[in-house]
């Protein structure tokens, strides 16, 4: 799509056959859908002349002007809402949180308004609600938290986690042109990541929402991951299969809700083994989740305890050590998977 | 910018052909009669909603009692599941405001957010009255299947946004609403209504906020009422008047006693003519029961109009048709009804094909247990 397209020389990489970072596919997502889509504006605290807190927009004001690169007041409850009022009226918004632990004075105009526009007769509210998440940053407690469990709770929502550049323009994508409100969760830790960096199909494409992708193909254990830990996964399971011959088959969510229990479920009844491995912490996590989703359909099939690899329960710490023993770590995952492969 | 056209025009389910009862000026291919209110889609603010005449005033307001005393009587006659608590006397603030702002049926007016003292909305928005009564009474054929139907229904073709429980959330969405109005150079104004109480929340101020930055074309209606001595209430703000909060947002503000429902309209007509011309949003206090003087607003204009000259005889000829209409639209509506309630249903959960996969899963797991071949 992108050879089409006038595009600024920093959004250009994808059509230039370039590599491109997980932000830069994020900003190259939102920049290919305004064009496409003169419905899509976006919503946010200093994304206009300042470009975001990470950038994300820069470049955006100049080509589409304030009314659709929309320079917020810091009230996330505000303008979400707005963007909810916008959606009702045929646009379809795209509200950045500037980082995702803000996106708490919006919790009410999300879970009891937006959740529950269509079911109560209002129709469709495409908006997307998408920021950044994610420990390791040394952001303590406000600037490093994961929030999906804050709405995975609620009906009426999507929630999207994805791991991969190519996944992220693909989702996100799909996202906006989804007639249902989504969270779109962007870990900060893979946003300029360098082994990250991949060459997009310079074309339009879409991922779809809740479809789980296969990473790794293995037959002892299932890991069943999203984010930042798809990558902590694959080098457990390569350090596993080096020094263990276990063999590993990692599952990416992408979506968390809706989720894919059936590529979970086909996963599990291969192996016989599940681990969920997520940077959350572990109380009410969607560890909790999954392991009751394959109880009910899959429980003859597993050959030992469904385990889990999480953060610890506790605020996001602001000492590196400690945030370090507060993350999953790779060999966190590796003792999981081999205790299990052993069961 | 432009809208989906077939986004704001979702259907209610209500019947489109509903004439209301004696009502505000309705345009050109609207429900009801014309007159010179003009659609615009080209970014001219369109003329103004033609003053309405006291009569008209009259008779809506004695439509909206009529309705709220028959609901009453239903609600002691146990024949109404749920009944609307409203505070007495109340009408003028929601009469005044259908009365301000322009009407249609096709998803082009201006939008009205009214709140459970409104109960006159959906009729004055074009809901005819049998339909009314069937929302309320929780009849299959209601739009919702549930009671008190104007607390949830949203109609955005009528220009109805529902009211929203969690207080002054409906500020901020008004807000989104009317920024898209701006931005597709529509010409069309919200009016969004809220009690003194919601306007101590966070959402309150958050929408007046973006709001007012953005200049959007949005009516904030604060109805203040004296304290219920049931509910004695702590001193919400040290402000003689709401409408002073106007000056933190930099917003035209102004207060009126809603009794007086030709001052309350005019207050409402200047406000939002005012939105509608580029000024922005605008901040009207309407206060109930706390100034000097009859606070009924149906006794005080009928009593205007007495002083004008009317007669006893004609001005009661309006109240007895407009309980006349209420009475055998509420029969109707009962004569009609088949049940209550609808079986629990997840369809219209997610935008589609429906819920998604997952939530039917404990129904799943307990219709066919999987079982794990082992030979």
């Amino acid at each position: 799509m992108s050879t089409q397209l006038d595009l600024p020389e920093h959004l250009a990489k994808t059509r230039n056959g370039e590599p491109v970072t997980l932000l830069e596919a994020i900003s190259e997502a939102l920049y290919e859908e305004m064009i496409r889509d003169e419905r899509v504006f976006l919503l946010g605290e200093d994304i206009g002349v300042y470009g975001g807190a990470f950038k994300v927009t820069r470049g955006f004001l100049e080509r589409f002007g304030p009314d659709r690169v929309i320079d917020t007041p810091i009230a996330e409850g505000g303008f979400t809402g707005a963007a909810a009022g916008a959606a009702h009226m045929g646009l379809r918004p795209v509200v950045e949180i500037q980082f995702m632990d803000f996106v708490s004075p919006a919790y009410d105009v999300i879970t009891n308004y937006i959740a529950t526009s269509h079911y109560r007769g209002a129709g469709p509210l495409p908006l997307v609600i998408r920021g950044p998440v994610g420990g390791g940053n040394r952001g303590g407690p406000f600037h490093s938290q994961n929030v999906e469990m804050a709405f995975f709770h609620t009906p009426g929502l999507k929630i999207v986690y994805p791991s991969t550049a190519y996944d992220a323009k693909g989702l996100l994508k799909a996202a906006i042109r989804d007639d249902d409100p989504v969270i779109f969760e962007e870990h900060k830790g893979l946003y300029r990541a360098p082994q990250l960096r991949e060459v997009l199909p310079d074309e339009d494409y879409v991922v779809p929402l809740g479809v789980a992708r296969t990473v790794r193909e293995g037959t002892d254990v299932t890991i069943v991951t999203y984010g930042a830990m798809v990558h902590r996964s694959v080098e457990a399971a390569e350090e596993l299969e080096r020094a263990d011959g276990v063999s590993v088959e990692i599952l990416d969510l992408r979506t968390l809700l809706p989720m894919d229990d059936e590529a979970i479920v086909a996963s599990v009844k291969k192996t016989g083994k599940l681990l969920v491995v997520h940077e959350d912490t572990r109380t009410g996590g969607i560890a909790g989740e999954i392991a009751m989703r394959v109880s009910e359909a899959a429980f003859e099939w597993l050959d030992g305890p469904m385990l889990r690899v999480t953060a610890i329960d506790a605020p996001v710490p602001y000492s590196g050590s400690l945030e370090d023993y507060f993350l999953p770590r790779t060999g966190d995952i590796v003792e999981a998977a081999r205790y299990l492969a052993a069961y | 910018m432009t809208r989906d056209p077939g986004r704001s025009r979702r259907s209610s389910g209500l019947p489109r052909s509903a004439v209301p009862f004696a009502g505000p000026e309705r345009g050109p291919g609207t429900n009801g009669a014309g007159s010179a209110d003009h659609a615009s889609g080209d970014g001219h603010a369109p003329e103004a909603v033609e003053p309405p005449s006291p009569r008209v005033l009259l008779a809506a307001l004695w439509t909206s009692r009529a309705a709220d005393e028959r609901l009453a009587a239903l609600h002691d006659e146990g024949r109404l599941p749920l009944l609307p608590s409203r505070p007495p006397l109340h009408e003028g603030g929601v009469v005044a405001a259908a009365h301000a702002i322009r009407i249609r049926d096709d998803g082009s007016g201006d939008v009205l957010a009214p709140t459970r003292r409104a109960a006159g909305a959906l009729l004055l928005l074009g809901t005819d009255l049998e339909t009314f009564f069937r929302e309320h009474l929780a009849e299959r054929t209601g739009s919702l299947h549930g009671p008190l139907a104007e607390l949830h229904r949203v109609d955005f073709e009528r220009g109805l946004f529902a009211p929203v429980a969690p207080l002054g959330v409906a500020v901020e969405v008004m807000a989104g609403i009317t920024l898209a109005f701006r931005l597709n150079g529509e010409g069309r104004v919200g009016v969004v209504f809220d009690s003194d109480r919601a306007s101590s929340t966070g959402s309150w101020h958050e929408g007046l906020v973006f709001a007012a930055a953005r200049r959007c074309p949005l009516v904030v209606v604060v109805e203040r009422g004296p304290a219920d001595p049931a509910f004695p209430r702590p001193r919400d703000t040290r402000l003689e008047h709401f409408g002073a909060k106007g000056a933190a947002y930099g917003t035209p503000a102004s207060s009126v006693d809603g009794a007086d429902v030709l001052a309350a309209t005019a207050a409402l007509r200047a406000a939002v003519e005012g939105a509608r011309a580029g000024g922005g949003v605008h901040l009207v206090e309407i206060r109930y029961g706390m100034d000097e003087g009859e606070p009924d607003p149906v006794v005080r204009l009928r009593a205007a109009l007495l002083e004008e000259g009317a007669s006893a005889e004609e001005l009661d000829s309006i109240e007895q048709e407009a309980r006349r209409r209420v009475d055998e639209a509420a029969e109707r509506a009962l004569a009609g009804q088949t049940g209550t309630g609808a079986a629990p249903s997840t369809a219209r959960l997610y935008a589609g094909a429906g819920a998604p996969a997952g939530t039917d899963r404990w129904a799943a797991a307990r219709a066919s247990r999987p079982t794990r071949d082992r030979s």
